[in-house]
């Protein structure tokens, strides 16, 4: 639902700016994104001893928040001439897995965290080729963390299942380079960057917070490189 | 970006909002999501045989208020269990305990139902499922229950008691209800306070009882029924029977004691007599120690071999078997004859009496009168303020005053103690009247005693009336003894004298172990020792052994009958008088005494009666056959 209300929202900001002016472009990108997430790889570390230690559970830990995909969609407008600006949306996720299973059963204690990144982006041409260019963008947004834990039991043909959610909220800049190719009204790119985030909320529910074995509250820590590549449509 | 053609409200004239669409959708689609698994390699559990045992009869079950099954699981490994109790379907209880579970019946009606016992154990196999508690071995009992709540309204009644087989046989009437517990049977002897538990009976259809136990006497039954939460219990009812019971003591030959008792009326329960023997060894207290037990239901006599010397003894009657033993009546009886205490006593083997003399703090006691008590018949003659004196020889005898300061001496016959024969005045060498007392009496007229006017010894000859030597008491603790015709003297430090005429002289000193172990034979050259486990006689003049013989104790304050030649003294080991034969050593007789013994303890004997005296117990005459 909630992403339904940002498309609404982007749909409402898109069609206020671009819809009456010429010089708009599209452009949908790939990237493949690394992580920092060390408060949320020593909540898991955590969460792991706690199974085998009080339930005496020998569960392992599995997959620690790796890099992962996302996708990024970016709309720009040239209102200052060579100087595009615009609005992106962007989502990307990563997680993590504490798991054991024998003959009898399997118990799985997995960690989700996805965000949702909407913001302002601006792009600078600072070497130019014949039919291709160096880029300079800048993306500045505000991040919204979704994070669960879904934990899977099952003993025989019995299965239960709990999930607990929380969210909170960062701000996201990312510096990136690339490289632009353009054939008649298409650009491909691809480039490299690093995000840095500063958090405006902690990971909490609207009963809960999450916070760590010395009680301190738990930021997701998105922070990491951005390797993407992108094609686009200049209308 | 211009619209496409057609319907304003159709999706399509808004293209970048189809991509947003598009690129949301496909965002959920591209959600991490964990993949990693691992099997871990855990043995599953190998199939379990768990006994399970309820306590209990399994036939049906008989409960009431709230009932506990108790139960237990045969197999030392398990650690934890789950049960679950159903009362034909109902679960109606669950426990982790591992001995019982139990509910409250009164929610069921009154009637016959299923009980279905179901035993979770874990397994132990360590996999995921027993750790979280999944995983079970699974068993389970199955057994009727009878709940009966009904209240027991009626208590339980004796029928009267009959004697089958010489035992007593109770009825009583049935109990119908399944909430029946047990029937007590209980018995107690008709004045005592306290009941007895015979029997517990778990089963309502017994209705009889035969006392297998009971060997005589008035005793009570009754009977109390345990049923659902209440005990009820039945009037005593009463059954008098007889027992056996313990005749008067008799004494036999060679101090024996026989004891008889009427027989036993109970065959089939009789097992033994017991006779237990009871002698005060503290003041009024008794102490019982068991004589012997006879197996033999005719067997109604025993003789006491080995009855002590003293005090008198109590002899106790019990009947028993392997489940009772009850006491009948008490008998006492006491070897000898008890007379008054007395401190100093000598045999006069011419009358065959004894001579007591009272003291009281080292002198004479003037108001006790000093006795004679013949032997034959024990018949005591008051001297009538008189002491007596005899020789060692009873050929003289001697009486005064019971006074400490008379000194006049009266020589009388010594088969008639009234017939005076002559009068002499004691006097010292100062040629003053004796006051005395430590009176002895040689064979040869010499006398010995204490003169309390001049505080010495006084050496006095009878026969010609005169002074004959003095000894200085500050030379003498006191005389232990001298011996019979005054030659030698023992005195209180161990000195050893010889006593000439108008001269003493000291020889040797006697050990101190053996100045109590001490005594003149009628020649007064020789003496007897009897210390170091031995029989030793001497040589006056030099100590020299002249014969030795051992023997198992040492004798204290040894006594040479002049009748028969024989030595007896009192052992301090075991409690014993002994008498040896002094020609070769050997024991001519052994008398169990019941006696405090100590040095303070006296004993004197003559051919056929021995005298104890002993401050706490009083004295004895004791008759000794032998």
């Amino acid at each position: 639902m909630k992403k339904f209300i940002i498309c609404f929202v982007l749909f409402g900001l898109t069609h206020a700016i671009f819809s009456k002016e010429p010089n708009l472009s599209l452009r949908f990108k790939l990237s493949y994104n690394s992580f920092d997430m060390h408060e949320l790889k020593d909540f898991q570390t955590t969460l792991a001893s706690v199974y085998r230690r009080i339930m005496d559970i020998p569960v392992k830990e599995f997959e620690n928040f790796p890099n992962y995909f996302g996708l990024q969609l970016e709309f720009y407008n040239q209102w200052l001439k060579g100087n595009p600006i615009g609005i992106y949306v962007e989502y990307t996720s990563t997680g993590s897995r504490i798991h054991y299973s024998d003959y009898s059963g399997m118990l799985n204690i997995d960690q989700i965290i996805n965000r949702i990144s909407l913001g302002v982006c601006g792009e600078r041409c600072i070497y130019p080729f014949k039919s291709s260019n160096i880029m300079f963008n800048i993306y500045l947004g505000l991040i919204r963390s979704n994070y669960s834990i879904n934990e899977k039991l099952k003993i025989g043909e019995n299965a239960l299942s709990t999930v607990t959610r929380f969210y909170g909220y960062s701000i996201g800049i990312e510096p990136n380079l690339s490289y632009q190719l353009s054939i008649h009204s298409y650009m491909f790119l691809i480039g490299i960057g690093y995000q840095i985030d500063f958090p405006i909320r902690n990971l909490k529910s609207d009963e809960y917070e999450l916070r760590d074995s010395r009680n301190n509250s738990i930021y997701p820590g998105w922070r990491g490189l951005r390797l993407n590549i992108s094609i686009g449509y200049n209308f | 970006m211009q619209k496409l053609p057609g319907n304003d409200l159709c999706i399509l004239h808004y293209p970048w909002l189809l991509i947003i669409l598009i690129f949301f959708l496909s965002c959920n689609l591209f959600e991490y999501e964990p993949y990693s698994t691992e099997l871990t390699n855990v043995p599953p559990p190998q199939p379990n045989n768990i006994s399970i045992d309820i306590s209990g009869s399994l036939d049906t079950l008989n409960a009431w208020d709230y009932v506990t099954i108790n139960y237990s699981i045969q197999n030392d490994s398990i650690q934890d269990v789950n049960v679950s109790l159903y009362v034909d379907t109902q679960l109606v209880a669950q426990t982790s305990n591992p001995t019982y579970i139990g509910f409250n019946t009164e929610s069921f009606s009154d009637g016959l139902y299923q009980i279905r016992m179901e035993f979770l154990i874990p397994t132990g196999s360590g996999s995921l499922a027993d750790k979280l508690g999944a995983e079970y071995y699974s068993t389970e009992k199955q057994f009727p229950i009878y709940i009966d709540n009904r209240e027991t309204v009626y208590p339980p009644e004796l029928e009267a008691i009959s004697l089958v087989n010489t035992r007593p046989l109770l009825k009583w009437n049935e109990y119908e209800y399944h909430n029946f517990q047990e029937y007590k049977i209980y018995r107690k002897l008709k004045d005592a306070n306290t009941d007895s538990l015979l029997l517990v009976i778990k089963d309502r259809n017994i209705t009889e009882y035969t006392d297998s136990t009971y060997l005589g006497g008035n005793v009570r039954y009754k009977i109390e029924l345990g049923a659902k939460s209440k005990i009820l219990s039945s009037n005593y009812s009463d059954f008098a029977g007889n027992i056996s019971t313990l005749a008067n003591p008799a004494i036999i030959p060679d101090n024996h004691i026989l004891l008889t008792w009427s027989r036993c009326d109970y065959d089939s329960n009789f097992d033994y007599y017991e006779i237990r023997k009871g002698i005060e060894k503290n003041e009024g207290i008794i102490s019982y120690e068991s004589l012997v037990k006879i197996y033999d239901i005719d067997s109604t006599n025993y003789v006491d071999k080995n009855a002590e010397f003293g005090r008198p003894l109590n002899y106790q009657l019990f009947l028993g078997n392997k489940n009772l033993l009850i006491n009948s009546n008490v008998k006492e009886i006491l070897l000898g004859k008890e007379c008054p205490y007395y401190d100093f006593i000598s045999f006069v083997p011419t009358i065959r009496a004894f001579c007591l003399y009272a003291v009281t703090n080292g002198e004479l006691d003037t108001e006790y009168n000093s006795m004679l008590i013949y032997e034959d018949n024990y018949d005591i003659i008051k001297l009538d303020g008189f002491l007596i004196f005899f020789s060692p020889d009873g050929e003289k005898a001697y009486k005064k005053k019971n006074i400490w300061n008379s000194s006049i001496l009266y020589q009388v016959n010594p088969l008639n103690i009234d017939a005076v024969l002559d009068t002499i005045q004691i006097v010292n060498k100062d040629g003053r009247d004796c006051g005395f007392t430590q009176f002895y009496v040689t064979n040869n007229g010499l006398i010995v005693l204490y003169d309390l006017n001049s505080s010495d010894y006084v050496f006095y000859d009878v026969l010609n009336k005169q002074h004959f030597s003095t000894i200085d008491w500050n030379s003498f603790d006191y005389i232990i003894s001298i011996s019979p015709n005054g030659k030698y003297l023992l005195n209180g430090d161990g000195s050893f004298y010889k006593v000439d005429y108008k001269t003493y002289t000291k020889l040797y000193t006697i050990a101190s172990a053996e100045r109590y172990q001490l005594c003149f034979t009628e020649d007064d050259e020789e003496y007897v020792v009897t210390s170091n486990s031995s029989i030793s006689i001497r040589r006056s003049m030099d100590q020299t052994i002249i014969n030795q013989f051992p023997i198992e104790n040492d004798l204290n304050r040894p006594v040479i009958d002049s009748i028969s030649g024989y030595l007896g003294g009192f052992t301090r080991e075991g409690e014993k008088y002994r008498i040896y034969n002094l020609l070769n050593g050997s024991k001519i007789k052994e008398i169990p005494l019941v006696y405090d013994i100590s040095l303070e303890s006296f004993f004197y004997w003559s051919g056929s009666t021995l005298f104890l005296s002993a401050y706490l117990w009083g004295s004895y005459f004791v008759n000794i056959n032998f």
